[in-house]
C-alpha cells in the first residue's frame, strides 16, 4: 500500500467546546481504498472527528483536505459533496419507507413522478454487486437492524461516496451479521472505497483493517500497520497510554459456599414466548450472570424481575419473603435496584443536574422537616462523585456534559444511594471506554464483598466471566442451563445459549 | 470528556467550584413583563393608574386559581384542556344548587368542587391506567364538560345569582379583594415549596424523564392522577368566583381558557415537552398575557384582531420554546 495517494489529510486539526479540548493538533491521513480504523477511548475525540469530517462541526484551526482539495467550509451538504458519508450508530432511516426509498431519498430528478422502476432496477443492482439478497420493496421496519444497516451504506454509496465512516457498525449485531457487513466492507475496499472504520471492538478491527489510527484525550497517538506485529494489547495499550499485561478480562475465582443461603429466587416467570418458565436463584454475596444471543429474552426478563415489563405468571422471593407487588417502588422498598442498560432511554434525567440525579431514589433521606436540603444533596452527591471518581465541572451541570464511562459511573451512584441489599445491572459497561470498563467491574466486585448481592445481565461473555460465580443462560425464552464457577467458559457458555432447541 | 488536569473531588477548593452553579436560569418573562409595561407607561396616560392595575390584578387573580393545578400538569408534560369548560360549568353548577335546591353558598361549592375533583380524578384514572394521550383525553372532556354546562343552564331560568352568591368574588379584606390577597399568599408559600417542596420536585423528574421517574420508584401515576384531580378543583374553584363576579351564569363563561393558560404557561417559561416550570412562571406569565390584552384594548385594538395577536404570541412562544428545547438536547 506505499505507493496509494492519500485521499483524506488532517491537519493540525483542533477544536474545544468551552474549557474542554475535544482534538488537539490532530495529523494524519487515510489512504484512498484502505479500511481505516479510529480507535480511543470514549472522549478521546472520535466523535467530534466524525462530527468535522461529516460537516455539523467545524474545527477551530487546521485543515482537512480531500483529494487535495481543501474543504473550506464546514456544512453535511458540503461534505457529500466531497463524497464523505457517514454512516451513524443509531441508524437514520425513514422507517415507513421500502428499501429502495432510502437507498434513493433525495434522488434528483426533474420529472414530476419517481421513476420508481429505474430506482429498484438500480437497487438490485448495487445489491447484486455486494452479494446481498434484500427485497428492494421491504419495509424497512420489517427489516432485522443488520439489514437496516446494509441499506444505509447502500445509500451512502447511491450518493457517490468515496469515503465512508462507520461509527460503531457491529454494536448491535451478532456474530453471522458481523461477519457479513465485513465481507460487504472488504468487497466494498476493493471497488476502492475508502472506509473509515470507527469501533471498540479490537478484535474485528485486526481482522479487517489495513491501519489503526489511535487517539487518546484528544491527541492523535499514532498510525499503526496491521500486520504481524499489531497485537490486541499492543492497542490497547496504546488507547489508555498503559501497558495492559493481558487483557481486562480473566477468569474469576468463585469463593461463594455452594450451601451459601439464596437470598433472590424468581419461579416461572413467563411472558408469551419471549420469556417461558425462567427460574433463577441468587445467593448471598454472590454474582450470578444472565447471558443470552439477542432475542433470547434476557432483555426482558430482567425488566419482569422489576416490575418494569408486564407478565403472564412468575413469582419473586426475596430472604425467604415473597414480594407481592413487583414494582419499581416495591422493589426499592425491599432494597432492590436496577441498573438500565441503556442510559439514553432511561437511567438518567438529562436535562436535571447532577446532584438532582443522585438525589432521585433517597429525597426522603435528604429532607429536613418536609423540604429538600440543598447542603445535604449537595455533600451527597460530592461523598459520590469522590467514590466512584466521577470527573465532571460542577455537580449543578447536567449528565450530558458528562462522557459515557462517568455517565454510567453516575447511574451505578444512583443505584447505590438507596444501600440496596441487591442490584439487578443489565449491560454494566455498555458503550464506554476500556479503562471505566475496568473500573466498573471492580465496583461491581467491591459491591459484592460489601454483602450486596447481583444478578447481571449482559451480552458481554467475556466480561461476565471475569465477573460471575455462576452463569444462567438463556436460549430462546427459556434458561438452558446455570454453570458453575469451575466449568464456566466460552464453549460451555455458547453451546447452551446457541444450541438448537426444539420448538414445541 | 476526559482532560489531563482532571478535577479530584476530594479537594476542599475543586469542592467549593463543583457546587457553584453556572446557570442562572430562564428569566426572559421578567424581561417582557418590563418592556411592556414601560412601553404602556410612557405611551398611553390610562395604564399606569391605580385602577387600571387593580383591576388587571383582580382579573388576573380569579384566572389564578385555574392555574395551580394546571402548572403540575405542565411541568409532568400532560395538559389538561378542559380547564376551562371546568371553569364554566363549576359556576353553573353552583347557581343551580342555590337557586333550584335552594341551598346555602357554602355547601353547594363544597359539593360541586367535590364533584369537579371527582371528574378530574376519573380523567387522570383513564390517562394513567390506559396510557392515553392527554391532550385528547381532555379535549374530549372539553367537549363533553361544555355540554353538560349547557344543558344544566338551559334546566333553570337564567337569573341574576342572589346576594350570597354575588358576594363572594366582592369580599375584601382592608379594602382589597380577597382573591388579590389570596393570591399573592398561594403565589409565596407554593412558590417556595416549588423550590425545596420534596413531594413537588418528584413533579420535576416526572416531567423530565417519566420511565427513568418509574425506574427509580417515583410513583407517577399516583401524582398525575392527583395533578389531575388538582387540575379540576382549581379550575372549578376559580370559576365558581368568575361567575359569582359576573353576577349569573354563562355558557361562554371560561371558553378558551385552556388557550391563555398555556399561552401564558409558556411565555412565564414553561415547556410543552415538560420539565420546566413553576407557579411563579406561571403568574408572571399570565399577568403578561393580562397586560397584553389591557394594552391592546387602550390602543383600540378591535377584540378579533386582539384574538390575532394572541395567536401569534403563542405561536412565536411554541417556536421559542422548541429552540430552547433543542439546544438543551443538544448539550
Amino acid at each position: 500500500m506505499q505507493n496509494t495517494p492519500t485521499i483524506l489529510q488532517l491537519d493540525h486539526i483542533s477544536k474545544s467546546f468551552g474549557v474542554v479540548h475535544a482534538l488537539k493538533d490532530v495529523t494524519f491521513s487515510v489512504k484512498q481504498g484502505e479500511i481505516h480504523a479510529l480507535l480511543g477511548e470514549n472522549g478521546a475525540g472520535k466523535s467530534t472527528l466524525i462530527k468535522i469530517l461529516s460537516g455539523e462541526h467545524s474545527p477551530d484551526s487546521g485543515t482537512v483536505s480531500v483529494a487535495g482539495e481543501q474543504i473550506k467550509s464546514f456544512h453535511p451538504s458540503v461534505s457529500r459533496s466531497f463524497g464523505i458519508s457517514v454512516v451513524h450508530q443509531e441508524l437514520s432511516i425513514f422507517e415507513n419507507l421500502t428499501v429502495y426509498e432510502n437507498i434513493f431519498p433525495f434522488q434528483k430528478n426533474h420529472s414530476v413522478f419517481i421513476p420508481k422502476k429505474e430506482l429498484i432496477k438500480k437497487t438490485e443492482e448495487s445489491m447484486s454487486r455486494l452479494n446481498l439478497h434484500i427485497s428492494p420493496t421491504a419495509k424497512m421496519s420489517d427489516l432485522r437492524l443488520s439489514i437496516q444497516q446494509m441499506v444505509e451504506i447502500l445509500r451512502a454509496l447511491s450518493e457517490n461516496a468515496k469515503i465512508v465512516l462507520l461509527d460503531e457498525p457491529t454494536s448491535g449485531l451478532n456474530s453471522q451479521e458481523t461477519s457479513i457487513l465485513m465481507k460487504v466492507l472488504k468487497q466494498l475496499r476493493n471497488d476502492g472505497i475508502t472506509i473509515i472504520y470507527i469501533s471498540h471492538r479490537i478484535s474485528e478491527i485486526i481482522e479487517i483493517c489495513d491501519r489503526v489510527s489511535v487517539l487518546r484525550d484528544g491527541s492523535y497517538i499514532t498510525t499503526f500497520e496491521n500486520d504481524e506485529n499489531l497485537s490486541e494489547s499492543k492497542l490497547v495499550s496504546s488507547m489508555v497510554g498503559r501497558d495492559f499485561e493481558k487483557s481486562i478480562y480473566s477468569k474469576k475465582v468463585s469463593v461463594i459456599e455452594e450451601d451459601a443461603p439464596v437470598v433472590f429466587e424468581a419461579n416461572d416467570f413467563t411472558k408469551g414466548t419471549v420469556v417461558v418458565d425462567a427460574s433463577l436463584k441468587l445467593r448471598e454475596g454472590e454474582i450470578l450472570g444472565v447471558f443470552g444471543l439477542e432475542g433470547s429474552g434476557t432483555y426482558e426478563l430482567s425488566r419482569m424481575l422489576f416490575g418494569l415489563h408486564g407478565k403472564d405468571s412468575g413469582s419473586l422471593k426475596f430472604y425467604d419473603k415473597e414480594i407481592k407487588k413487583i414494582t419499581p417502588a416495591n422493589m426499592i422498598k425491599n432494597g432492590i435496584l436496577y441498573l438500565n442498560n441503556n442510559r439514553k432511554d432511561a437511567g438518567l434525567f438529562f436535562n436535571m443536574p447532577i446532584a438532582d440525579n443522585l438525589a432521585a431514589p433517597v429525597l426522603d433521606r435528604l429532607t429536613k422537616n418536609g423540604l429538600l436540603s440543598k447542603r445535604l444533596i449537595q455533600d451527597y452527591t460530592l461523598s459520590f462523585v469522590a467514590q466512584f471518581s466521577i470527573v465532571l465541572n460542577s455537580i449543578y451541570d447536567t449528565p450530558m456534559s458528562l462522557s459515557g464511562g462517568n455517565q454510567q459511573k453516575t447511574m451505578l451512584s444512583i443505584c447505590l444511594g438507596p444501600h440496596p441489599k441487591m442490584l439487578i445491572v443489565n449491560e454494566p459497561t455498555r458503550g464506554i471506554d476500556v479503562g471505566a470498563k475496568q473500573e466498573i467491574l471492580n465496583f461491581l466486585n467491591m459491591f459484592v464483598s460489601k454483602g450486596i448481592s447481583i444478578l447481571c445481565f449482559s451480552s458481554e461473555l467475556p466480561e461476565l466471566i471475569t465477573l460471575s460465580d455462576r452463569i444462567a443462560v438463556m436460549n430462546t425464552g427459556r434458561i438452558t442451563g446455570v454453570i458453575e464457577c469451575d466449568e464456566i467458559n466460552e464453549q460451555n457458555v455458547m453451546q447452551l445459549a446457541a444450541m438448537n432447541i426444539n420448538a414445541k | 470528556m476526559q482532560s489531563e488536569s482532571g478535577i479530584d473531588p476530594m479537594n476542599e477548593k475543586t469542592n467549593n467550584k463543583l457546587r457553584n452553579k453556572r446557570h442562572l436560569g430562564d428569566n426572559t418573562i421578567i424581561g417582557l413583563l418590563l418592556v411592556i409595561f414601560l412601553f404602556l407607561t410612557f405611551t398611553t396616560d390610562t395604564f399606569f393608574k391605580y385602577e387600571n392595575l387593580y383591576s388587571i390584578a383582580y382579573g388576573v387573580s380569579i384566572q389564578f386559581f385555574a392555574v395551580i393545578g394546571f402548572t403540575f400538569l405542565i411541568i409532568m408534560g400532560e395538559i389538561d384542556l378542559s380547564v376551562g369548560s371546568m371553569y364554566g360549568l363549576s359556576g353553573t353548577l353552583v347557581g343551580f344548587c342555590m337557586t333550584v335546591w335552594k341551598w346555602s353558598l357554602l355547601p353547594s361549592m363544597i359539593a360541586v368542587l367535590f364533584v369537579c375533583s371527582l371528574f378530574g380524578y376519573l380523567v387522570g384514572y383513564l390517562i394513567t391506567k390506559f396510557k392515553l394521550n392527554s391532550m385528547m383525553v381532555t379535549l374530549g372532556t372539553l367537549s363533553l364538560v361544555a355540554g353538560i354546562n349547557a344543558v344544566v343552564f338551559n334546566s333553570f331560568p337564567a337569573v341574576i345569582y342572589n346576594q350570597e352568591y354575588r358576594s363572594l368574588a366582592k369580599f375584601k379584606i382592608a379594602g382589597i379583594h380577597w382573591t388579590i390577597i389570596a393570591m399573592f399568599v398561594i403565589v409565596i408559600v407554593l412558590g417556595f415549596l416549588f423550590k425545596y417542596s420534596t413531594a413537588i420536585k418528584k413533579v420535576y423528574y416526572i416531567g423530565n424523564n417519566p420511565e427513568t421517574a418509574h425506574l427509580y420508584g417515583i410513583k407517577s401515576d399516583a401524582i398525575k392522577k392527583f395533578a389531575f384531580t388538582l387540575s379540576a378543583l382549581t379550575a372549578a374553584l376559580g370559576g365558581i368566583i368568575a361567575t359569582s363576579r359576573i353576577t349569573h351564569s354563562d355558557v361562554l363563561t371560561g371558553n378558551g381558557l385552556e388557550f391563555v393558560l398555556i399561552t401564558g404557561l409558556v411565555v412565564g417559561g414553561a415547556s410543552l415537552a415538560g420539565g420546566r416550570g413553576g407557579i411563579v412562571k406561571s403568574l408572571l406569565g399570565m399577568l403578561f398575557i393580562a397586560i397584553l390584552s389591557t394594552g391592546m384594548t387602550t390602543f383600540r385594538i378591535e377584540p378579533f384582531a386582539q384574538q390575532v395577536m394572541l395567536g401569534v404570541v403563542l405561536i412565536v412562544t411554541v417556536y421559542i420554546d422548541s429552540n430552547i428545547n433543542a439546544k438543551r438536547l443538544k448539550g
